[in-house]
């Protein structure tokens, strides 16, 4: 591209800056080379879109009744309110879904998550699903409570039994958070047949989990749960 | 817990309110009204904080898109409610000028992002309608130099562009 002569001329030609003759010349060219006929193409939008806007003598860049102000002293702190009134209303519909979750599983049964000695299942809301990645030897479902030193986390696993499955094959459980920090909450290894509930815990709030992973032992992703 | 939300919105509002600010007023025409437009795009932002993992530019371009999305939006509602009996602007006439303001915009911006050198080279040749010649004499360096600064500046404004998602052109 370097030793084409014509190669750094499409830009000027596009703008209007070519003086007459090199014009002349470079009009000849294009007919015959592909190349800088495509590399014009490429910009014939431009000048239109750059007459949209004008700079002045100091280099001031602008665009037709560009404003720049700032915003009124009120718009913060009307923010600020709202997030705390939107943190509130989160609390309580979360209250309120587990108080639901609750009385559904009194009246319907207590088989689907099994017992759990240390944790009374009517507590206990409905896990969500997580998502195979893939045919996999593990399902199960999760629960996150929010707690005021970080999240909760049940995990209750079902594995089905194909002729195939290993003995015994190890998954680990990992929390990612918003901020992209990765954390292996637990490890467990998993027994066909059984479907045992873990229960795992970390810091982070359930608002800053971005991401939930059982992997297996080789560190890759077998169920996830975006949130 | 809650002061890192309320930290959050207030990164997001020192990143992006001002700007967010000045553009609401410029596609609304209405500083009260901007305000509600400014709040409930800066409440979507906070509840997706992914938004301000990616470049500053790109952060903005989602910022501007949802403020767009909710004007044009409340305009649509609050025109199905007024009905016949004012003598309607056509409702793409509207979208298209809220889209044009924020097209100026993104150029304006794109613009300003190019090196010292290269901006030089396009206010020279483009918008005082210099020739290369007339530019390189006036910059001080060869001909040849004018053009391949303007090649490489309209390459880095279609970089800047496409980062931007700056529609057509």
């Amino acid at each position: 591209m370097d030793d084409h002569p014509f190669a750094t001329w499409d830009a000027a030609y596009v703008l209007g800056a070519l003086p007459p003759e090199d014009r002349h010349t470079y009009e000849q060219h294009l007919r015959d080379c592909p190349r800088c006929s495509k590399a014009v193409s490429k910009l014939v939008g431009l000048p239109g879109l750059l007459s949209r806007v004008s700079i002045d003598d100091d280099g001031r860049v602008s665009d037709d009744d560009f404003i720049d102000e700032e915003p009124p002293a009120t718009l913060l702190p009307a923010l600020l309110n709202s997030v705390r009134r939107e943190r509130n209303r989160w609390r309580r519909a979360t209250a309120a879904a587990y108080v639901l979750a609750a009385a559904c599983l009194v009246a319907v049964s207590v088989w689907a998550f099994g017992p759990s000695p240390s944790t009374p299942t009517k507590q206990t809301p409905p896990g969500t699903q997580m998502t195979a990645v893939g045919a996999q030897p593990i399902s199960a479902q999760i629960n996150l409570t929010d707690v005021a030193w970080g999240t909760k986390i049940e995990i209750h696993c079902e594995y089905p039994q194909p002729a195939d499955y290993p003995s015994a094959i190890s998954f680990q459980l990992v929390v990612i958070g918003r901020d992209t920090q990765t954390q292996q909450v637990a490890a467990w290894r998993g027994i066909p047949g059984t479907t045992p509930t873990i229960a795992a815990a970390t810091d982070l709030s359930t608002v800053d989990i971005s991401r939930i992973e059982v992997r297996d032992s080789a560190g890759q992703p077998v169920l996830t749960l975006r949130r | 817990m809650s002061e890192d939300q309320a930290q959050l919105m207030r990164v997001l509002y020192s990143q992006h309110g001002g700007a967010l600010w000045s553009h609401v007023v410029r596609i609304t025409g209405d500083r009260t009204y901007a305000q509600d437009v400014v709040q409930e795009t800066l409440l979507r932002a906070w509840r997706h904080p992914r938004v301000l993992d990616q470049t500053e530019a790109s952060a903005r371009a989602w910022l501007f898109t949802v403020a767009r999305r909710i004007v044009i939006d409340d305009w649509r509602t609050r025109r199905s409610r007024v009905e016949v009996s004012t003598p309607d602007v056509p409702e793409e006439a509207t979208v298209d000028q809220i889209d044009a303001i924020i097209q100026s915009w993104q150029v304006a911006e794109a613009v300003r992002r190019l090196s010292p050198d290269h901006r030089e080279a396009l206010t020279e040749c483009f918008y005082r309608g210099h020739t290369v010649a007339e530019a390189a004499a006036n910059i001080g360096v060869p001909v040849g130099t004018v053009k391949s600064r303007c090649h490489y500046a309209l390459r880095a404004l279609r970089l800047i562009m496409d980062e931007m998602g700056v529609s057509n052109g």
